[in-house]
């Protein structure tokens, strides 16, 4: 029976823009170059489908950059201001977050 | 046929100016759009239409209800098939002899820019000619099941007259002379093959010898160009002879010319057609590719006589693939004698035995059985009573 790949930004939850994520071991990507396919491992039938950005900003997720990071990064290679784009980034991430395809690595302190 | 015309334009990985031209140009008020999905679908071909229009800016063209439709099939395409290509690393890690990668399984990772275009049913192996059954078995002992036991316990897509038992090596090759029974691991349908040419058998040996390397670590070949370019003529010639050939077969042999059009060796093809019969029959499918696809074929394999005698009918082509399972079921149910065979057989279609859901749906508890069967019946009704396009199986 075809199962209906939802499109990730149906979830999204606040996340830290300061903050760091990685990859959860379980998921994984088929990679179709502009657009993909994400799920987990422990759940094949709930398949999300991800544009280019979204693909672009997984293969950025390394457990060291923020998410801020991420963000600059995208808007550098599209050339384009960060603040255009950095909300549509922090929400691609937060549905990541949510659906369990990242998890935090590590917070950085201000000092 | 405006439907027929827009698929034949629209189902390529690169589109030509001529191409986008003729698409702009077939007035979409005409089109049956529900008898333009059916062919698609039924052709295969949906998700070369998807990827093509989608590269192309060109979406608008087909109604975005339809074009949803031909995306969450490229998407279920791709999972599959990434499914698959794993299970090739299962087969051989199982093999410790040579395999070559036969049709679907090949064509996916050489000739295609990614898994979700070309969609298959099945993994295709070529094995060494001698070693057929104990690799067979050897997959049976290795988690593979046989579904021909269950041949007789379900009508669909499986004939409805029981199928003897494999006993030894010699009846499998009196009942199916070029590949076994069909073995499936958690839904992943494995066909072994020893010939690949039926009828033809020293080609096989020729296309076993000049198969080309994959993964040295895994002995994992493909065949040549030249012997993948024959083998996918003479399988669309003996699927066209069953009236069940389809576009996306064509779509392989237009595409596979394209890619290698400064490469390959039509000499070495002549020289593998010396036998007339067969050089007929991929005369005859190179035909309908240039015909249909207009794929550049040499003059000496394009049939002139072949048109001109309009035994060329592109529509029964097209109809002959999207006529529904229930057509299919009628002609099974007329082939049995008995009337208590008949009663079976409507029997097992609606309520199949708990191995066969067991074997399609792999259920771990009473509730997932339950649950299979509803699967099924949802499957029945939509795939044979209203042609909607549904898999059978998680």
């Amino acid at each position: 029976m075809a199962i209906n790949t939802k499109h990730i930004k149906e979830n999204t939850i606040n996340i830290n823009k300061e903050c760091s994520y990685k990859k959860n071991s379980s998921v994984k990507v088929i990679d179709l170059f502009d657009e993909g396919i994400l799920f987990s491992t422990d759940k094949p039938l709930e398949r999300y489908s991800a544009n280019s950005t979204t693909m672009a900003v997984w293969d950025l997720i390394d457990g060291n950059r923020t998410s801020m990071e991420i963000a600059q990064e995208i808007a550098s290679v599209g050339e384009v201001n960060v603040s255009e784009i950095e909300d549509d980034i922090y929400e691609l991430l937060s549905s990541l977050l949510k659906l369990g395809f990242v998890e935090e690595a590590k917070k950085t302190t201000n000092t | 046929m405006h439907e027929d015309n827009f698929i034949l334009n629209a189902a390529r990985l690169n589109l030509s100016e001529e191409n986008i031209a003729a698409l702009r140009k077939i007035p979409k008020k005409n089109i049956d759009w529900p008898l333009f999905e059916r062919k698609a679908f039924a052709h295969g071909v949906d998700t070369f239409i998807y990827y093509s229009l989608k590269n192309n800016n060109l979406s608008e063209l087909i109604p975005p209800e339809t074009y949803k439709r031909f995306q969450e099939q490229y998407y279920e395409v791709a999972y599959q098939n990434s499914v698959f290509l794993e299970k090739v690393d299962k087969l051989s890690a199982i093999i410790n002899d040579k395999i070559v990668l036969l049709k679907g399984i090949d064509l996916t990772q050489s000739l295609y820019p990614n898994i979700a275009i070309r969609s298959m049913v099945d993994i295709d192996i070529l094995v060494e000619n001698g070693k057929e059954y104990d690799i067979w078995n050897k997959l049976k002992q290795n988690g593979f099941k046989d579904l021909n036991v269950y041949a007789s316990k379900s009508s669909v897509h499986i004939p409805a007259v029981p199928t003897p038992s494999i006993q030894n090596p010699n009846d499998l090759n009196a009942e199916r002379p070029h590949h076994f029974p069909g073995l499936d691991d958690e839904s992943c349908h494995v066909e072994v093959h020893w010939n690949i040419f039926p009828e033809f058998s020293n080609l096989t040996d020729k296309a076993w010898e000049n198969a080309v390397l994959l993964n040295s670590n895994r002995k994992i070949y493909r065949l040549s160009i030249e012997f993948l370019l024959l083998h996918l003529c003479s399988h669309f010639w003996c699927h066209n002879c069953q009236q069940d050939a389809s576009l996306r077969q064509l779509c392989d042999i237009n595409e596979l010319i394209i890619k290698h059009i400064n490469s390959l060796d039509w000499n070495e093809i002549n020289t593998i057609c010396l036998n007339k019969e067969f050089k007929k029959r991929v005369t005859s499918t190179l035909t309908y590719s240039h015909v249909l696809f207009n794929t550049t074929v040499p003059e000496n394999f394009i049939d002139e006589e072949f048109i001109k005698r309009n035994s060329f009918n592109f529509d029964i082509f097209l109809e002959g693939m999207s006529k529904s399972h229930f057509s299919t079921y009628q002609t099974t149910f007329r082939s049995i004698n008995r009337t208590s065979d008949k009663i079976i057989f409507i029997f097992r279609t609606v309520i199949p035995l708990k191995d066969w859901i067991n074997a399609h749906y792999q259920t771990h508890s009473r509730i997932e059985l339950l649950k299979a069967y509803f699967k099924y019946w949802l499957y029945l009704f939509n795939s044979h009573l209203f042609k909607r396009k549904m898999h059978l199986g998680n």
